[in-house]
């Protein structure tokens, strides 16, 4: 090799060295400058079908509202733990969307990435803004651990207790005056069963949420200690608690007889079934209630059951939340995202939204709106509203917030998927409950 | 015999000096070496640097966003072993890769033995019989997923249409495994129907003649002659359908999601749910769990070519 060569490569190869630190550089190195003039937002969701028609209709309405201001560029990224999955690429990339909607589940892990900036620094100083807008249990779910809020809740459901009224008329059940407590939902469900044939019950067993939905019903904790809502992380699961085991003992019954449906990890499937007429009654989200009964006639939508007379017992909310992203996002960014977000929780905004979804309001004055009127006129959609208003926020309606929940829940459907075909409740819970404290703390210590 | 586009030796016997031979192997160095930085680039970007990624990565722990955080040495692999649904999952990815690869070859074969008859319409039949050579993974997935489904499914239809009981073929720990295995099957099967046909077809009549005229019924003309002439292809349908048995990934997600109660969840499929699953992001984990995966393909393959190859007829 001659020298002349040798001396090309060796310059070569230093400045593709050079080239590799820099582009190594972490990216949370690089302070964001201050952005003056018109902002341009990227905004991450999640959402398909209307919903996405609706959140694209919201988006431009917003843009043409702040023209030559702000404009918000939104893009779809697949489903929640697909956007997670982006989310964490991102982070490392150093390319995070200035907004980020994430489902409700997610709560843990994004305020433990520390990658976002709390609502609350932004609302701290916003005269305008009043945080009894949200219906106690939505900020107490999204509470930042100093009173205010960790980001923006955008879409709200609330689990609930759909009852077919053919079927439970054809069993001589009243629908008007539904079950209130899970041992009369039941006796419901085996009367219909039996009387007509169909399944009595069905509900989610994609994942764990029905049962984090019947231990809150009962008044007791999901995560300990405190739900993880405390000064300290959650360290486990509670599964096996008397109310807890009681409950599933019921479930374990009705499935093991025929009465329940078990529809596996495909939700559509059970509304699908509900909706025409092959089962009697289906616990799953508020979100399902246009699918399920698209003349909305067909059901009555009633509040979900409790699994004891704890004054503790509530509803904990599902959907999702705006994050507005802190590190490499100018002050400037972060002021647009602010206003973009607050936009998306005014009154008419969320009437909208909830009218076009499903989902229902986060805005105690949506109802007040014309849009809201309407859409609180169907008796139905009233019960939800009514049950997302007067869920009391105990800690245990809270809700369990962990980094880890998304794990979490494979860990307890697959035990109680066990207890469904004949395993000890105890027993199989109490399994979980420790390859669930295994799970926490190796997520706790990745988190550090 | 074989033949090479590249003469890779010169004729023997060529006169050439010492001095020229010399050069000429200097060049002929220099252009093998040429000829193989193609091949080595794209292996260094695509083989050879992902395996020593996914070795580092094995040995690091990792943050909530899977970033490397830290050297561990084994122990990402001593978690792994330790942990006895790890071996539940390890035997599962076996009973999985035997049944659909035996599943593979005999209803591939069972088939297939029919339509080597000539009769007519039956080139009809075979273009049906190897259609699902044309439907992909996922939307076969989707398909068998609505046929499925407990409550509305056409298969539970018809069943309970005949009077039977509703089977809940996706949703118990006894049903979900052997759904998924069969529509494993039934996705190969245009493939290896297709490969099967070939060898028949490729059989020397009179190989076939001669066998009758020997007095040879149907069955021992199958068990003597044609099924040992169509071993090559056979050899080839268990390598290669085992080899994606261990890499199932597409039906086990959309069909199942990996349950009920992890009863569906193979080596490849933990990889996933390790790395992107639902607070997944411990690429540490599921570095690891890949090296288990890669070892064991590495080691059927060795053990595929040594032992099962002897019973092949070229």
């Amino acid at each position: 090799m001659s020298l002349r060569t040798r001396a090309c490569l060796a310059v070569t190869a230093a400045a593709t060295l050079v080239l590799s630190l820099s582009a190594c550089a972490a990216p949370g190195d690089t302070q964001p400058s201050a952005a003056s003039g018109p902002v341009t937002l990227t905004f991450w969701h999640e959402m398909t079908g209307p919903a996405a028609t609706e959140l694209d209709a919201l988006v431009s309405q917003f843009n043409e509202r702040e023209a030559g201001a702000i404009t918000v560029e939104a893009s779809y990224q697949g489903s929640y733990a697909d956007a997670q999955t982006k989310y964490t690429a991102a982070v490392q990339s150093g390319s995070t969307p200035d907004v980020l909607m994430m489902n409700d589940t997610s709560t843990g892990f994004l305020v433990d990435s520390k990658k976002t900036v709390p609502l609350s620094s932004f609302t701290d100083g916003d005269e305008s803004f009043s945080a009894d807008s949200f219906p106690p249990i939505v900020r107490s779910y999204y509470n930042d651990g100093s009173g205010g809020l960790a980001a923006m809740p955008f879409s709200v459901s609330q689990p609930v207790l759909y009852v077919d009224r053919a079927l439970a008329t054809q069993a001589g059940l009243n629908p008007d005056t539904p079950p209130t407590t899970l041992a009369d939902v039941a006796s419901w469900a085996e009367k219909i069963h039996a009387v007509t044939g169909a399944y009595g019950l069905s509900m989610n067993m994609a994942d764990s949420w029905m049962l984090e939905e019947m231990s809150a019903s009962g008044g007791e904790l999901f995560c300990t200690p405190d739900n993880g809502r405390g000064s300290d992380r959650a360290t486990g699961l509670q599964l096996t608690s008397p109310t807890q085991v009681g409950f599933m003992k019921t479930l374990q019954k009705l499935f093991l007889d025929g009465t329940a449906l078990n529809p596996g990890t495909d939700n559509s499937a059970m509304v699908s079934a509900f909706a025409t007429g092959k089962v009697g009654l289906m616990l799953t989200s508020s979100g399902a209630y246009t699918t399920a009964d698209p003349q909305k006639t067909a059901s009555k939508v009633a509040a979900f059951p409790r699994t004891s007379n704890s004054a503790d017992a509530g509803v904990v909310i599902g959907g999702n939340a705006l994050w507005i992203s802190g590190d490499g996002h100018s002050t400037a960014q972060q002021e647009a995202a602010y206003t973009f977000v607050t936009f998306l929780h005014s009154a008419e905004v969320q009437a909208a939204w909830a009218s076009a979804t499903g989902y229902l309001a986060s805005n105690t004055d949506a109802g007040s709106t014309s849009t809201g009127a309407q859409m609180l006129a169907d008796p139905n959609s009233k019960a939800m509203a009514d049950q997302l208003a007067n869920t009391p926020a105990t800690t245990a309606s809270a809700g369990c917030r962990t980094g880890a929940l998304p794990a979490l829940r494979p860990t307890v459907i697959a035990a109680f998927t066990k207890v469904v075909e004949g395993a000890d409740v105890a027993d199989t819970m109490r399994d979980a409950e420790n390859q669930a404290a295994q799970q926490i703390a190796a997520y706790n210590q990745a988190a550090g | 015999m074989s033949a090479s586009i590249l003469p890779l030796h010169r004729p023997v016997g060529a006169a050439r000096s010492a001095r020229s031979t010399s050069s000429w192997r200097r060049v002929d160095r220099r252009l093998g070496v040429a000829l193989l930085v193609p091949a080595f680039a794209v292996f260094a970007v695509f083989v050879f640097y992902p395996l020593g990624k996914v070795i580092w990565l094995s040995t690091q722990g990792t943050d909530i966003f899977g970033q490397a955080a830290g050297f561990v040495g084994a122990k990402n692999f001593v978690t792994l072993f330790s942990d006895p649904h790890f071996g539940e999952t390890l035997l599962r990815t076996a009973v999985f890769c035997v049944a659909v690869v035996a599943g593979r070859v005999v209803v591939g074969l069972a088939v297939t033995i029919p339509l080597t008859m000539t009769l007519r319409g039956m080139p009809i039949f075979r273009a049906l019989l190897t259609s699902p050579l044309v439907v992909s993974v996922s939307a076969a997935s989707v398909a068998f997923a609505a046929m499925l489904s407990p409550a509305n499914g056409f298969v539970n239809s018809v069943i309970t249409g005949f009077g039977g009981t509703a089977v809940p073929w996706l949703t118990s720990t006894q049903w979900a495994f052997p759904s998924v295995i069969a529509v494993t099957v039934w996705g190969s099967l245009g493939f290896t129907v297709l490969l099967l046909l070939g060898a028949f077809g490729a059989i020397d009549r009179d190989v076939i003649e001669a066998a009758h005229l020997d007095g040879a019924g149907p069955a021992r003309t199958l068990w003597s002659i044609s099924l040992p002439l169509v071993t090559p292809t056979l050899f080839f349908i268990v390598v290669t359908g085992a080899v994606e048995a261990l890499t199932t990934f597409g039906q086990i997600q959309i069909l199942t999601g990996g349950g009920p109660a992890n009863s569906t969840s193979t080596l490849v499929y933990t990889i996933y749910t390790s790395a992107f699953g639902a607070g997944g992001a411990n690429f540490g984990m599921a570095a690891a769990t890949g090296i288990v995966l890669f070892v064991l393909v590495l080691g059927l393959s060795l053990v595929q070519f040594g032992l099962l190859e002897k019973r092949v007829n070229y």
